[in-house]
């Protein structure tokens, strides 16, 4: 089963997730501060971190620095509020593989989905066939 | 659970499916591979590099993906730099060569056709860059450059020539160059080539070329380098350097230096129509309306000067006090107006930023109980503590629109009051906490006086200001001090406001009156989110007044209130 951490300061944000999570048959642990968050991933391995930007103590990038110390190929995708491509530069640089919005744009569903394609990005049979039409490494 | 690591992990995965992600290179595989070509486990790299470069020139596909996802773009930009580095010389020229192909059908976006030139042009050989080396070539460059004004090539050489050496023998070629890359919007280049002009040639285009690339990419580190070298450019008269220098002393909040500035401009300007229109804008926006009214009078004369000499002097006197009158109207209300828009615009995005948690806990919650349902849990029981929830984030959108309340509520009731005696009570109600974290304060007044007005919003005016120097002496870890000085002046009171607390960094001086400006972390009973001053502001403009913050002052932070002399408000006799 896959694991995956929320790092989330909003306690009931964190747990409707986990729910939706569980219900989709994922397990999640919540760290309800970015310092905990730390100390979580250096304990255990995830396969996916959901990260806050916005959070009291060590801001979200701060926690996404170490988290690529550590961690450097786990996929990790933050909540944000950026609109600005500019402002989600920062951010590629250290490395993150997604972002969701907050507020009226907020939908658990799309978030489940896009969590479930990181985790397994293709099925066997759409595998096979990118492999049949692309005819790849047969010359060369 | 035990911990395993990635190489591991990886291997988990069925080599169908990690063929597949080679194949269609999506980008979290991209991100993994342009960290470290070595993920494939077994592979070797050359075998690795056989797979991709076919992988590559099969897939013209995946150029055309580039333009459309810029998290995309960036990985793969960073993949490819790697991939070259490690090729074989002919897979290499084989893999530029598809991409160049793309580039010249134009199948691509100007941004990563430039992303795309940077990786690929330390591999491709135009040998006419050998003419950038020498001035005595400056026409053949020109001609060159206009011939390949419209490909990508001109963005090889921009590349290119960084890495060339640099001396007064091609000083013309190089400011030709900035200037290229400058139009083109390639910023941190432009910075690079400038930096080395500037090392050769201490020269006002090239230091006033610095500080503009600087302002454009909005980052003034290179800037405040040369300056700590070369102080003397701070001296400058030129019109043009002195225009930037404004740009960059505003940037930094050294309000001092920018006003100098500005006055050496006003030295230059005698003259000219566009420097007193330039600096007309520069008063505006920043607020200097006595400044700007005077020389827009100016710029009136001039032009009436020029174009109607016929007029009498009479006539002439007439018109300039009408269009002067006209003119600081429309001062007043372009300033009025401008300032409205940008608070009201801080105002919507920070309540955005502020009614999105609330609102994010409300969809979500629903979306859930509706996935449950969806999948038959039967979960009515659940139903109560839904709703519970649900009511619960609306019960904190309250909260924040409630602390609005004081400057948006219509009742107002209105009456005397002592201003000095209004200030002593409310510091009476923060006095068990005063004592328990040992703050001193005192109110003096050298004159008293009575004000009319709303008792309540005046109150909150000081509920703010003594709860914004608590958190920030409890910060600074001394025996706090808050200290309150009432003046007289010939058309106003002052009030003056100051505590020894952390104080405001010059950075956030402007600031600090805005909406949903905080430096502090979210409090539990609400506050915190940056609306105390934003609301201090408000009231003291009710009362017909000014707040500001006192810059020179150092040892914490100091307000100063202006409260006019009117009918109504007077002195306590």
């Amino acid at each position: 089963m896959n694991r995956i951490l929320i790092i989330e300061d909003e306690d009931m944000t964190a747990k409707t997730v986990k729910k939706a999570l569980e219900l989709n048959g994922m397990a999640a642990e919540i760290a309800e501060d970015g310092q905990r968050g730390i100390q979580m991933i250096k304990e255990k391995d995830y396969d996916l971190i959901l990260l806050d930007l916005k959070m009291p103590k060590v801001s979200g990038e701060n926690v996404l620095r170490v988290i690529r110390e550590v961690q450097p190929y786990v996929f990790v995708i933050v909540y944000t509020n950026f609109r600005e491509f500019t402002d989600i530069k920062a951010l590629v640089n250290i490395g993150i593989d997604g972002y969701v919005n907050k507020g009226a744009d907020a939908d658990l569903q799309s978030l489940v989905d896009m969590i479930k394609e990181k985790l397994q990005p293709f099925s066997m049979e759409q595998a096979q066939k990118i492999i049949e039409t692309a005819d790849i490494g047969r010359e060369g | 659970m035990e911990k395993s690591n990635n190489t591991t992990k990886n291997n988990k995965e069925s080599p169908i499916v990690l063929q597949a992600r080679i194949n269609s290179l999506d980008e979290n595989f991209l991100r993994i591979l342009s960290d470290n070509l070595d993920y494939l486990g077994n592979l070797d790299v050359q075998g690795k590099i056989n797979l991709y470069s076919s992988g590559l020139s099969k897939s013209r596909n995946t150029l055309a993906h580039v333009g459309e996802n810029d998290l995309y773009l960036m990985y793969y930009t960073r993949f490819l730099s790697m991939l070259l580095e490690k090729m074989k010389p002919e897979e290499r020229e084989k893999t530029v060569k598809i991409i160049t192909g793309c580039m010249e059908e134009e199948r691509l976006d100007l941004y990563s056709i430039k992303k795309l030139c940077e990786v690929i042009a330390p591999y491709i050989e135009l040998k006419e860059i050998l003419f950038f080396q020498d001035d005595c070539n400056f026409e053949k460059v020109v001609s060159y450059m206009h011939k390949i004004e419209k490909t990508y090539r001109i963005y090889i050489i921009h590349y290119q020539v960084l890495r060339l050496e640099h001396s007064e023998k091609n000083k013309r070629i190089d400011k030709y160059l900035v200037s290229s890359m400058e139009k083109r919007e390639q910023y941190n280049e432009a910075l690079q080539l400038v930096l080395k002009v500037l090392q050769y040639d201490v020269d006002q285009v090239a230091i006033r070329t610095l500080f503009r690339v600087c302002r454009k990419l909005n980052d003034y580190t290179a800037a405040e380098n040369y300056i700590d070298k070369h102080p003397e450019i701070e001296r400058v008269g030129e019109f043009n350097t002195l225009y930037e220098l404004v740009f960059y002393y505003s940037k930094i909040g050294d309000i001092s230096a920018r006003n100098k500035a500005l006055e050496k401009m006003e030295e230059c300007s005698k003259k000219s129509i566009p420097i007193m229109k330039t600096l007309y804008n520069f008063y505006l926006q920043f607020g200097m309306l006595d400044k700007a009214s005077k020389i827009k009078e100016k710029i009136f004369l001039r032009e009436k000067g020029k174009h109607l000499d016929k007029i009498s002097e009479k006539e002439k006197e007439e018109e300039t006090e009408l269009t002067l009158f006209d003119t600081i109207k429309t001062l007043f209300e372009e300033r009025e107006h401008s300032r409205k828009l940008i608070s009201i615009s801080e105002l919507l995005k920070g309540f955005a930023h502020e009614l999105g948690q609330p609102i994010t806990n409300i969809r979500y919650r629903i979306q859930l109980y509706q996935m449950e349902m969806e999948r038959g849990v039967d979960k009515k029981e659940e139903l109560n503590q839904v709703f519970n929830d649900i009511l619960s984030q609306t019960l904190r959108i309250r909260e924040l629109l409630s602390r609005f309340s004081p400057i948006v509520t219509e009742k107002e009731e209105n009456s005397h009051f002592s201003v000095q005696k209004e200030i002593q009570a409310v510091f009476q109600e923060f006095d068990s906490r005063l004592q328990k974290e040992n703050v001193n304060y005192s109110v003096d007044a050298e004159t008293d006086f009575i004000l009319f007005g709303d008792r309540i919003k005046f109150d909150q005016i000081f509920y703010n200001l003594v709860g914004n120097s608590l958190y920030a002496i409890n910060e600074n870890h001394v025996p706090g001090e808050i200290k309150v000085e009432i003046l007289e002046k010939t058309k106003f009171y002052i009030i003056n406001f100051q505590d020894n607390g952390t104080g405001i960094a010059p950075e956030y001086l402007d600031k600090v009156f805005e909406p949903f400006f905080t430096t502090k972390e979210k409090e539990e009973n609400g506050g915190g989110e940056g609306l105390g001053l934003y609301i201090v502001w408000n009231i003291v403009q009710m009362f017909g007044g000014k707040i500001r913050v006192d810059r020179k002052f150092k040892q914490g932070a100091r307000f100063i209130i202006e409260l006019p002399k009117k009918e109504g408000n007077e002195k306590d006799e």
